[in-house]
């Protein structure tokens, strides 16, 4: 007697996991330069899946553990809590996976499948604090549009858009963490205001609905005295 | 914040809710690819909880790596398809799959579901005390009595050293081993218990003796 292959079956998840388009956006970049010395005009940046960014972050930590037992010695826990490395690790370690070169397939265009630059050590070697910096906004911003968290409306989106992708930006010299504690502040700041205006215009469409009807009703009451007075028989 | 007991469910609903072998609450959340089939949040028990925290926290992973990975094993522990009576994923790797802006959707329905129908004493998830306090208003419902004493009928009688005292069998209630119980279930029992005691009726009274005739002097 043989025992059975064991077959798996596709199952709801698998036909999800299928289905899904990986997020990205495309943005026009300048000042960026390829491993050939061709010049970067545009770059997708994708987002990874959960596991693909844990395994960044774990792989940063390691690199992190790493460079601050060369640098610190014996005082490598305050190196390794230093932010300038934290940037230098996971930030550049993610920026390598998310930056992406654009392809046209039939006048669409598409990340491909092959990073924009050529490894995060060429990425370190290579780019300047500013341009991390600059790459690091646009994946920022990448990550608040299809963040479900705070739901950000196109209008405040485009009022956040110069903050997170203008080179001005980075001459406040942030660490990863503050930059994206403000991304999310000002997100969630703009989330709240567009609540509180979408409120605002509800109450006023009410007062102009109510002072409408109020209008209405005076004016009746007015075409009701005028008939009134015309149908009182006169004392004459 | 700690989860208390959902406030738009009535008490005697509350406590019933938490009788079945595996509560389950049905999510509004479906996947985008099969739009027809329905999901529903399962609850596990506590070890369930334990074991993904353990299973999460290797040695020198970052703590936000860990929470995220914990989360995901509670969803694939959790996430059923009850018409094929199966768990919708595999593993929490199939999980991990997932793009997160679909998982934060997804993570937030399960984790509220189970807040609804998984109250456990791990991790200080669940605000206990005002469970059992909402239990303890269900179970006293008149709807529930019966329920109430076929519970409380699962007992066993035990000889002590000085009087005979109850051994309470919850396992014979759910036909369960005590390891695959819910922490719902000992909190539905444990405000069963207290109802019954409540509405039992007071110990009668030993019947009063005629006082004696009186001698005439």
């Amino acid at each position: 007697m043989t025992t059975p292959e064991y077959k798996y079956q596709e199952g709801a998840a698998d036909r999800f996991i299928k289905s899904q388009v990986q997020p990205f956006k495309i943005w026009k970049v300048s000042d960026f330069v390829r491993a050939n010395g061709a010049e970067l005009v545009k770059i997708a940046i994708v987002l990874p899946t959960p596991v693909i960014d844990d395994d960044i972050i774990a792989k940063a930590a390691g690199h992190r553990m790493k460079f601050a037992k060369q640098r610190g010695g014996d005082g490598w826990e305050s190196a390794f809590n230093d932010q300038r490395l934290h940037v230098q690790t996971e930030a550049i370690e993610a920026l390598w996976y998310v930056c992406r070169n654009v392809v046209n397939e039939g006048g669409v265009e598409k990340p491909s499948n092959f990073a924009a630059f050529m490894s995060p050590d060429w990425m370190r070697q290579n780019l300047r604090y500013e341009q991390w910096m600059a790459l690091y906004n646009l994946y920022l911003a990448t990550c608040a549009e299809f963040s479900k968290a705070p739901r950000i409306s196109a209008e405040v989106m485009a009022a956040l858009r110069p903050f997170l992708a203008e080179n001005d930006s980075v001459d406040a010299r942030l660490s990863g963490y503050e930059r994206q504690d403000i991304v999310n502040m000002a997100a969630h700041f703009a989330w709240q205001a567009d609540k509180e205006t979408k409120a605002c215009e509800a109450a006023l469409k009410e007062r102009d609905d109510a002072e409408a009807k109020l209008e209405d009703a005076l004016r009746r009451i007015a075409e009701l005295e005028a008939e009134l007075a015309a149908a009182k028989p006169t004392t004459d | 914040m700690r989860a208390g007991p959902p406030p738009d469910v009535p008490p005697d609903r509350l406590w019933r809710s938490l009788l079945p072998l595996r509560p389950e609450h049905r999510l509004s959340w479906r996947f985008p690819s099969d739009p027809d089939l329905p999901l529903t949040v399962r609850a596990v028990p506590a070890l369930v909880f334990a074991l993904a925290q353990d299973d999460a926290a290797e040695p020198g992973i970052p703590a936000k790596v860990a929470i995220a990975r914990e989360c995901r094993a509670i969803v694939a522990a959790t996430l059923w398809i009850p018409q094929q009576g199966r768990l919708a994923f595999d593993s929490a790797e199939q999980v991990g799959e997932v793009y997160q802006n679909a998982f934060d959707t997804l993570a937030g329905e399960v984790l509220d579901g189970l807040d609804r129908i998984c109250p456990t004493f791990w991790g200080g998830r669940t605000d206990v005390k005002a469970w059992q306090k909402a239990l303890l208003l269900g179970a006293s419902h008149p709807a529930n009595g019966a329920f109430v004493v076929f519970m409380a009928e699962c007992k066993n009688m035990v000889a002590g050293a000085t009087k005979m005292l109850w051994d309470e069998r919850k396992d014979r209630y759910w036909n369960l081993p005590a390891s695959e119980l819910l922490d719902g279930h000992h909190l539905a029992w444990a405000a069963a218990m207290k109802a019954k005691e409540k509405s039992a009726p007071p110990p009668p009274k030993p019947p009063e003796r005629p006082h004696p005739p009186q001698r005439k002097r």
